[in-house]
């Protein structure tokens, strides 16, 4: 490890802590312990009740903060209702997390219970954290800071790789000194164990020391139909008005522990009950198709990318402050003080003649940029070599993000637009695939009493993939006054650097004028 | 413009010199996939750094290999054929895939071609096996 990535991690963990103490620490934020429990209501799940010590913590500015942070980053500018929040979720989560887990004790006597009292705080714990370290617009801010230097010199030396990094945060974050110190005094006031080492293990889905045989402990909040993905297919599809078909209660009623292969105790569904779970990942599908890959929802997302990518380039001239704080977005830490309140409060305090003032309301006013190409097996000519080429930059590198941002700059410069449009207005954007692997990850009993994979018994996974494959649409973005001429660039470059043809509908689509058709 | 190299690259160099062994099709059977991928990073950790595993499932599981997959499937450079979707069929793209961009990422990567064939090669066992 060199000077420099030593430094960066010293700096990373440094700055977990300073976050940490400022939100949980502070006391200028200190309410009273309540004295009771609480009933709060959902829109969706109905009464939820939380434990004293539980309001105790939601108290937090911790976790209030997660009110300013919309659950589906832009979504809400393409469909109104989703404006909720990661506060809701939470809230739905811990909801969630207890309904899994009532459902597979009530299918043992009460002696031979699977999850102990003790286990089920942690797991609460746990579901309450999970989403303590998500930053302003949740997983778009992620995309960005998940390449700052001291996230990666983290990920470099720890021993949990492919963890998303808000997940490193929240189980940094729950083992941070002024955590633990909140965590003690509501052990000595409610009388109660807390094991944050062990939430922490069941947020990031690494086996909890002593505990590796019992693997579903970790699947409520890190499974194939976890508390996690249940509350949030429910409550996006619920509030984007698309809702969705999930029969819960049938998907529960089998739920059971069972030994897989290599001896670790994983949660089951019986064969019957397939069908929850093939719903689950059809409305995942769903989801990703109509919802957050809503061309109009990424192209919100790219112009708030160009925001964040100005503040990196030049800290000097556009900084996000929060609590007299002026934040270095060249650092991952510095992003959990970002919120979308944060965000736009910056766009309040801009004179109108700044060029920034008009980028974030242009946001805020809802001026999004419009599509300039439309790149998919039925726009192009032959999908082929070229188009594997374009296609890898979905992967999620540093590098893939500066090869986007590169060929932007190429698709500018062929427009011959300089000084009309800068490089923040241009985009290549092409959406990750989401993963389907919740088949192989799930075991069914089947009518002979042995376990098998959902994946073994129907390839659900491939018909899903192929559906994704169908919906799948790269995009380039521009302002709408430069759409003809980006259309125009775009389709010279692409073919003149990977060799790829457009049809006229790769136009027509994106509603240019004059398409141009190279195929 | 410089291209990186990415899971993509490494997929298309070890398909290619299994194809150069007169093998035109493997398992796309997830679970076998992964394993033998997270084996070959054990064995070749430079090479396969690339690929990072997830070991809080029962297997572990690589987000970088099913992306790559799935892009070399849509770019039709491999295939699965309908209602038989147990392995792979390596498409003749993948040749020229190799030959205009993969070959020379790999070299400027500083991955050895001979180094990959190997891989190739000792993947051959664990991935021609289609399960019934």
């Amino acid at each position: 490890m060199t000077c420099t990535e030593e430094e960066e991690l010293r700096q990373f963990h440094r700055g977990i802590s300073r976050f940490a103490e400022e939100f949980v620490g502070n006391p200028l934020y200190r309410k009273q312990f309540p004295k009771n429990a609480k009933i709060i209501h959902d829109p969706l799940w109905g009464t939820i009740r939380l434990e004293p010590w539980e309001v105790a913590l939601l108290d937090l500015p911790l976790f209030q903060r997660l009110r300013q942070i919309h659950q589906t980053s832009l979504v809400s500018y393409v469909f109104p209702g989703c404006n909720h929040s990661r506060f809701e979720h939470t809230l739905g989560v811990i909801q969630q997390a207890q309904r899994l887990i009532d459902a597979v004790n009530a299918q043992y006597p009460p002696t031979a219970r699977r999850f102990e009292y003790e286990t089920v705080r942690n797991l609460r714990l746990a579901a309450l954290f999970h989403d303590c370290g998500h930053s302003c617009f949740s997983h778009i801010s992620e995309e960005i800071y998940r390449s700052c230097p001291d996230i990666l010199a983290f990920f470099d030396t720890d021993g949990s790789p492919q963890c998303n990094p808000h997940e490193v945060f929240g189980s940094l974050i729950l083992k941070s000194d002024p955590v633990r110190q909140f965590i003690k005094e509501l052990e000595e006031k409610y009388k109660i164990t807390l094991n944050p080492d062990a939430a922490a293990n069941y947020i990031t889905g690494l086996p909890a020391e002593g505990r590796r045989r019992q693997r579903y402990e970790h699947q409520v909040i890190n499974g194939p139909f976890d508390a996690d993905k249940l509350d949030y297919i429910f409550r996006d599809a619920h509030y984007s008005g698309i809702p969705v078909g999930l029969d819960l209660e049938r998907l529960w009623a089998s739920c059971k522990i069972g030994t897989a292969d290599g001896g670790a105790d994983v949660l089951t569904l019986h064969q019957a009950s397939v069908a929850p779970l093939e719903q689950v990942l059809f409305s995942k599908v769903n989801l990703f198709a109509i919802v957050y890959q809503h061309p109009k929802v990424r192209a919100a997302e790219r112009m708030f990318q160009s925001i964040i990518e100005t503040a990196k380039n030049n800290p000097d001239d556009i900084s996000f402050i929060n609590s007299g704080r002026k934040l270095n977005l060249n650092r991952a830490t510095d992003y959990l003080w970002l919120t979308d309140e944060v965000f736009f409060a910056e766009a309040l305090a801009r004179e109108r003649n700044d060029p920034l003032h008009k980028r974030l309301h242009d946001i805020r006013y809802r001026r999004l940029f419009v599509r300039a190409l439309t790149i998919s097996n039925d726009t192009i000519g032959k999908p082929g070599e070229g188009f594997l080429q374009l296609r890898k930059l979905n992967e999620k590198q540093a590098d893939t993000y500066a090869a986007k941002r590169s060929l932007a700059g190429e698709i500018l410069k062929a427009a011959k637009l300089d000084g009309k449009l800068d490089p923040g207005d241009v985009w290549v954007d092409l959406p990750y695939d989401p993963s389907f692997g919740e088949a192989d990850r799930t075991y069914v009993h089947t009518a002979s009493g042995s376990l098998r994979k959902v994946s073994e018994l129907f390839p659900i996974h491939y018909w899903v993939e192929l559906f994704q494959k169908h919906k799948w649409r790269g995009h380039v973005f521009c302002p709408q006054e430069y759409q003809q001429e980006i259309h125009e660039a775009a389709v010279d470059v692409l073919n003149n650097i990977y060799g790829i043809k457009f049809k006229k509908s790769a136009g027509e689509t994106s509603h240019v004028p004059r398409p141009k058709e190279t195929a | 413009m410089q291209m990186p190299m990415t899971a993509e690259d490494i997929l298309v160099g070890i398909f290619y010199h299994m194809q150069g062994e007169k093998f035109s099709k493997i398992t796309a059977d997830r679970e076998s996939l992964h394993r033998a991928f997270s084996d070959a990073k054990r064995d070749n950790p430079e090479v396969m750094k690339i690929f990072k595993f997830r070991e809080r499932e029962v297997f572990p599981e690589s987000n970088q290999l099913d992306q790559a997959l799935s892009n070399l499937d849509a770019a039709g450079v491999i295939t699965r054929q309908n209602l038989t979707p147990r392995y792979y069929r390596f498409e003749k793209h993948l040749a020229a895939c190799y030959d205009k961009f993969s070959k020379e990422i790999l070299k400027t990567a500083g991955i050895d071609e001979l180094e990959m064939k190997k891989i190739a090669h000792n993947l051959l066992s664990r991935l021609s096996e289609i399960p019934e």
